[in-house]
């Protein structure tokens, strides 16, 4: 069964031409599957879809087999759960620790064991210094790593991040990806849905889908899309860095053998 | 413009249960016409000394320069509005600040409130739109329909419009796709080698800082740690090590080129196209 499945979906605003029109698209539960595409192909849209914060025109979406309307739609939202691009549209307490405790108090989570579970959630994104602080205080990036705390102590069966390091020093955005890949080892069963352009972390997925105006474009492995340069290009992403390196080499007719380790490459010239 | 800060510290939520100080003792002049990056880890204080700039903060302890405005504590700033005219600050995610019912209501919303007169105002949203790279079909388009790179370009419009000579942008790319980042990217660069605006870059990309920079400024937890220029700063493993940043990979593999032939110069290396270039001559 699909975590979260499109069949046919058309969305537009305000019956304008659509943003989306007649969507596929299926991604597969347990995996960690990466959504590709330039700005205003369509990502964040399905994301809201998916969560039922917009409504389709047309067509059905199917979130774990379940039918997504308006009598569900409680059931759907304990089940998913999305770290916005910006954080601010999603905090509520007025320190961090009210804040991580306003999802675990929806979900009904007891009291007795709610503090452990909000420090232990802080420590892994690094904020447990900051739990009596305000989160307006924060900086953009501190917020990207307390938003992402507080829905993952909910343990979500998925979790959608739309852009969810966007903020982060690359370090930083490392130290998340590996809280999540830790996460996913620990909870097979858990779906991961990546909204990004950041070419990197689509490296380590199980399935790559590209979207681009509101289509998807392709749907495959890492390693079948992610060095087809012609298939980036005319969806305004970009290559890995060693490609875009090795492509400048041989116009320059500088003699190497393609590779994709960069100290292998540095061995050669 | 000449931005002179001298012993600048900034505290949040002053003799309050949330106090915290954010920026410590901060000494640095900034010339004008200089492509300057700050860089540091999220919660360094980049953010804070640049709204330290142009008086949206006022700093706690030490004062800012801009050419004849001081800010600082007890000192009433004069003619503020004029210099938040020179000085422009694109913020982070500048998007959730559009607020007009159409784009160019929107981008003319600063001018105006600048005193532009009705002549000035005239064909300006378009001007504006153009040099972000929209055309006038975007005008009458509210922006709330807007896809997010789209939006930011139209938030950057609204700054442009009103032109300020110094630019100071906190993380203009962060975001947006890779081709519409180097977009955004060489506009910044186009308004620094052809207008002569100074430009201020907030940012995590130290590929843009080694491409773009002539000068960047590094923060560790609201201190000044060096203030140099982007290849002495990431050579420098020490104080890189410090800071909790990495160098470009293409700089590191730049070194790795240099024990092998001592003639490249690594200087010269600002981005891709300029490091094969380099090794193109040695080999």
């Amino acid at each position: 069964m699909d975590a979260i499945k499109f069949e046919n979906v058309t969305f537009g605003y305000h019956n304008q031409t659509p943003i989306i029109e007649n969507l596929n698209l299926e991604i597969k539960k347990g995996k960690y599957t990466v959504l590709l595409g330039h700005n205003g192909s369509g990502k964040s849209t399905i994301a809201k879809l998916a969560i039922g914060l917009l409504e389709c025109q047309d067509g059905n979406i199917f979130i774990d087999g379940i039918e997504l309307n308006e009598k569900n739609l409680n059931q759907i939202r304990s089940k998913v759960a999305i770290v916005f691009q910006n954080p601010d549209n999603q905090f509520i307490g007025s320190t961090v620790r009210d804040d991580m405790a306003f999802g675990l108090e929806n979900k009904c989570v007891d009291p007795n064991l709610m503090d452990a579970m909000i420090e232990e959630y802080a420590k892994k994104v690094n904020m447990h210094e900051f739990l009596d602080t305000e989160p307006t205080n924060l900086s953009g990036g501190q917020k990207q790593r307390v938003a992402l705390a507080g829905v993952l102590a909910m343990q979500p069966d998925i979790l959608i991040l739309d852009e969810a390091t966007s903020m982060l020093d690359p370090i930083g955005k490392k130290e998340i990806f590996d809280v999540i890949q830790e996460l996913k080892v620990k909870r097979s069963e858990m779906t991961i849905l990546s909204i990004t352009h950041h070419i990197e972390e689509a490296l380590f997925a199980d399935e790559i889908i590209i979207l681009n105006n509101g289509k998807v474009v392709k749907v495959g492995l890492p390693n079948d899309l992610l060095y087809d340069q012609n298939l980036l290009n005319q969806n305004a992403l970009e290559a890995p860095f060693i490609i875009q390196l090795e492509e400048k080499l041989k116009q320059a007719n500088i003699p190497f053998e393609p590779t994709l380790d960069v100290k292998e490459l540095v061995k050669q010239l | 413009m000449n931005i002179k800060i001298s012993h600048l510290s900034y505290t949040y939520a002053m003799n309050q249960p949330f106090q915290y100080e954010a920026l410590t003792d901060i000494n640095a002049s900034i010339k004008s016409n200089d492509f300057i990056a700050i860089i540091g880890q999220t919660g360094s204080g980049k953010s804070t000394l640049i709204q330290n700039l142009n008086g949206l903060l006022i700093p706690t302890m030490g004062k800012v320069e801009v050419d004849e405005f001081v800010i600082q504590k007890k000192v009433k700033l004069k003619n503020i509005k004029q210099l938040r005219k020179k000085i422009g600050i694109v913020f982070q995610f500048p998007e959730y600040q559009l607020f007009e019912e159409n784009v160019e209501k929107d981008i003319l919303f600063g001018p105006k409130n600048f005193g532009f007169s009705e002549e000035q105002l005239n064909g300006l949203a378009k001007k504006s739109l153009e040099i972000v790279g929209l055309d006038e079909t975007f005008l009458k388009k509210s922006p709330f329909e807007l896809s997010g790179g789209e939006k930011r370009r139209v938030a950057i419009a609204g700054i442009l419009a009103f032109d300020p000579e110094i630019l100071i942008v906190d993380e203009p790319t962060a975001g947006l796709d890779p081709q519409t980042a180097n977009k955004i990217m060489e506009l910044f660069n186009h308004l620094h080698k052809v207008q002569k605006k100074t430009i201020i870059l907030v940012t995590h990309q130290m590929d843009d800082v080694l491409k773009y920079a002539n000068h960047v400024l590094a923060l560790k937890n609201g201190k000044l740690e060096a203030y140099t220029t982007p290849i002495k700063l990431f050579m420098d493993d020490k104080l890189m090590q410090h800071l909790q940043v990495e160098a470009p990979i293409l700089l590191k593999i730049a070194v790795e080129i240099k024990k092998k032939y001592p003639a490249f110069n690594i200087s010269k290396v600002r981005d891709i196209d300029s490091f094969v270039q380099q090794l193109k001559d040695v080999i």
